[in-house]
């Protein structure tokens, strides 16, 4: 019953998605029509939430008549993943992103710091254009509502791999981020309509942005810790398409924040700012496409159904191909020349927007670059890390360059050059930092170097501005220094890392790095859903219990790596095969020390910290305003 | 005119990479898994002692080993078949005679002869990527078909039996 509510609140809602897209995007202006627009948007909030939650209540309850909770879940899983479950498969989450779409529109209905409202009443019409795209595509083509005639005793299961905390968080985040962007999109769209893209506009679109960023920044990092620590990947990037499609809006979106500064600040940049914000939510969608079609091979992809792919490359095509039409269309009449002076902020500004595009258009070729070989029939090959380290690596010297010298740029000219003297000292301790780290080779010596000067650039700006320190000082300082600190991390992780393969018999002891382990043998254990042996590993007083684990209803094996996490160094054991010819319980064991990996997630989350500051300082400047 | 021209370049980009992904969705897929080389191919010969030369295809290659839990899953399934008629020739993967005749005094031996592939170069050789993995071999020699993992239901058994005896 429970599940009906929700299957026929989710069918009303694609009549209040119609409503929202008609009444918004009606050609004459009118208060009712902006009122049912408005009201629309959060009746298909609530009519969402209702959906929503009648799928968790048939997941909790592991009601195995509805067909996706067969699927997908099984009534021996523990409660945190029949919830999480919902969205660990193509059905669910697609809900999931409906109602984060819903969010958004409903954001924009109520946010008192949109003061135009026509502005307001295009963008929900845009916002529910999408909603009723997306939510016809789920109706249609991945209903999680169906039901069987024949319910089973028990469930399929949830792929044991996502049977981890880091499913109950990492894709919500990274949808509200993907999802984020469709309100800047319709924002965007709606300003190509009205005709008025000023810095008024930027000021409006800010929080969007802020919200957006910060959320897939934050979802970004929670994956790449994902499948560092749970999945036993030994790494925490690893240039799959479908981690490239998630750091494809982030590029645009991190070079939109930054255009959106000059916008807001000398009412320049508009067109460019405009299609930033278009590009940002397509990579989102380009994103989703890739996940949902099954065209490219990614250890992300859902199950695949070349329905579903046509389905979303038609809902790509008519939104995409709408909005860049309308780009085409309106954005000639938004003028703004301006020749900036080669030593400003904003000019600062417009190299690192170029930087990043360029950055997201290598990841943007190498990811379809497979495709296009195949497609023209010249090979069947993938590229990897080799051709992202050669491309984008390179790219990332002259951005942060840039990020430790731009902050400290005035706007439109320098009067008096008085920032020559705080970047000189920032380069010294660059240089001396590492003279004295005793880095090797040319790459690392300057990666690390531009690394040590943006963080000092941006410490020395929070010092001189110490008296009265902004939110907006703060977003900036804190973001440039956490991807420097990040760098570090990465620097550390690559040029240290100590990796130690061997077979060892019960009672053997060996040495890795600083670390005397012993090796106390294999048990078999048992957990509710799985059978598992189990590794003991002695560390002094300390015990390390590395796992392979067996999940029978879904017939996978899953690794579970022992790791031990100190401030400077983490130690990583992985339990391999048994291997008979040493010994009757000779096991291979894979002991990885990872250094400076916490620098790294340190990083990763004062850049997310930055994107709060932003979101405050965004919402602090309106109610001035 | 040129000015125009720069804004409608997104489009026309979008529009060739929309191109480009209708193409591949109309293109035939392999539901992402790219399915043995081997596939068509004769059956290589094999680095293990002791060949048995007079078993003639078609059969089925079996890779298994006594510490392995699928495998144990898998067993009266294999029972199953050679009782059915399916002639299966077993590579113990990294394992000792020893442990391999008391896993297959514990659980029946459905193997019409076993090899032992101690060093796994059998294995690579093959490709395997674990333990079970099976391949069937058609009367002319030719693989056709590989398992990746247990035999666990009958559709999968059938369907795998049917292409060796194609």
């Amino acid at each position: 019953m429970i599940v009906e509510i929700g299957h026929f609140a989710f069918i009303l809602a694609l009549a209040a998605a119609i409503i929202q897209a008609v009444s918004g995007l009606m050609p004459r202006d009118s208060l009712a029509a902006s009122a049912i627009a408005a009201r629309a948007s959060m009746a298909l909030l609530g009519l969402i939430m209702l959906a929503f939650a009648g799928l968790e209540y048939a997941y909790i309850t592991s009601d195995f008549s509805v067909l996706n909770v067969i699927m997908n879940s099984h009534s021996l899983k523990p409660l945190v993943y029949k919830i999480a479950g919902v969205w660990g498969n193509h059905e669910g989450s697609m809900l999931l992103w409906i109602l984060m779409l819903t969010v958004f529109g409903a954001l924009i209905a109520t946010l008192p710091t949109i003061d135009d409202p026509l502005l307001r009443r295009r963008a929900l019409g845009v916002q529910g254009l999408l909603a009723t795209g997306f939510i016809a595509f789920s109706l249609f083509t991945s209903n999680p509502f169906l039901r069987t005639d024949m319910p089973p005793l028990d469930g399929n299961s949830l792929n044991p791999v996502l049977q981890d905390l880091g499913l109950a968080f990492h894709p919500p985040t990274l949808y509200l981020g993907y999802v984020g962007f469709s309100s800047v999109f319709s924002l965007a769209a709606a300003a190509l309509l009205t005709g008025q893209v000023d810095n008024n506009w930027a000021r409006i679109v800010k929080p969007f942005v802020a919200l957006a960023w910060l959320s897939l920044s934050a979802g970004i990092a929670m994956g790449s810790k994902w499948a560092y620590y749970e999945l036993g990947w030994g790494g925490w990037w690893f240039w799959d398409p479908v981690e490239n499609a998630s750091l494809l809006p982030w590029l645009t979106g991190t070079a939109l924040l930054h255009s959106l500064l000059v916008l807001e600040a000398r009412g320049a940049l508009k067109r460019w700012t405009i299609l930033l914000a278009v590009v940002s939510f397509s990579l989102s969608l380009l994103g989703t496409f890739l996940v949902r079609s099954g065209v490219l091979s990614s250890v992300h992809a859902f199950a695949v159904d070349p329905l579903r792919g046509t389905f979303i490359l038609m809902l790509l095509s008519v939104y995409c191909g709408g909005a860049f039409s309308l780009y085409a269309l309106r954005a000639p009449m938004l003028k703004t020349i301006r020749l900036f002076t080669p030593v400003s902020r904003e000019s600062g500004i417009v190299v690192n927007n170029m930087i990043l595009v360029t950055m997201a258009a290598t990841v943007l070729t190498g990811t379809l670059y497979p495709l296009l070989m195949d497609a023209l029939g010249l090979a069947q090959l993938s590229v990897g890390a080799p051709y992202y380290n050669a491309t984008v690596v390179m790219m990332a010297i002259p951005l942060f360059i840039l990020m430790g010298a731009g902050p400290m740029l005035p706007w439109k000219r320098p009067g008096r050059w008085l920032f020559v003297r705080p970047l000189g000292l920032c380069a010294v301790i660059a240089i001396a930092a590492t003279l004295i780290s005793g880095i090797k080779g040319a790459l690392p010596m300057v990666g690390f170097g531009t690394a040590v000067w943006v963080m000092a650039s941006s410490l020395s700006i929070l010092w001189v501005a110490r008296k009265n320190i902004t939110l907006k000082t703060l977003a900036m300082s804190l973001g440039h220094f956490g991807l420097g600190l990040a760098v570090i991390g990465m620097m550390g992780t690559m040029l240290w890392k100590t990796e130690d393969i061997r077979v060892l018999n019960p009672g053997d002891t060996y040495t890795v790095g600083r670390y005397d382990l012993r090796f106390d043998g294999v048990r078999d254990v048992f957990g509710p859903n799985y059978g598992a042996s189990e590794a003991t590993i002695t560390l002094g007083a300390e015990t390390l219990h590395p796992q392979k684990r067996w999940y029978p209803v879904s017939e996978s094996e899953t690794t579970e790596s022992a790791i031990r996490l100190t401030a400077l160094d983490d130690l990583y054991i992985v339990l391999g095969e048994r291997d008979l010819k040493f010994g009757p319980d000779a096991w291979v064991i894979r002991t990885t020390i990872h250094p400076f990996v916490s620098t790294l997630w340190a990083g990763f989350s004062l850049v997310v910290l930055s994107g709060l500051c932003m979101l405050g300082y965004s919402f602090k400047r309106k109610r001035a305003a | 005119m040129k000015k125009s021209f720069i804004t409608l370049l997104p489009l026309l980009v979008f529009v060739l990479l929309a191109l480009l992904f209708a193409d591949r969705l109309a293109a035939p897929r392999m539901n992402g898994a790219i399915d043995s080389p081997l596939i068509g191919k004769p059956m290589p010969e094999l680095p293990l002692a002791g060949w048995p030369k007079d078993i003639k295809p078609p059969y089925i290659i079996n890779l298994f080993a006594s510490w392995c839990a699928p495998c144990a899953i898998e067993h009266p399934n294999l029972i199953a078949m050679q009782k059915a008629g399916v002639t299966i020739i077993g590579i113990a993967y990294k394992d000792t005679q020893a442990n391999i005749k008391k896993y297959l005094k514990a659980g029946g031996n459905p193997y019409k002869a076993v090899l032992y592939d101690d060093k796994g170069e059998a294995a690579i050789l093959l490709g395997i990527t674990g333990v079970p993995e099976s391949f069937a071999v058609d009367a002319q020699g030719i693989v056709r078909a590989r398992q990746q993992g247990p035999f666990a239901d009958a559709d999968t058994i059938n369907d795998f039996v049917r292409e060796m005896r194609k």
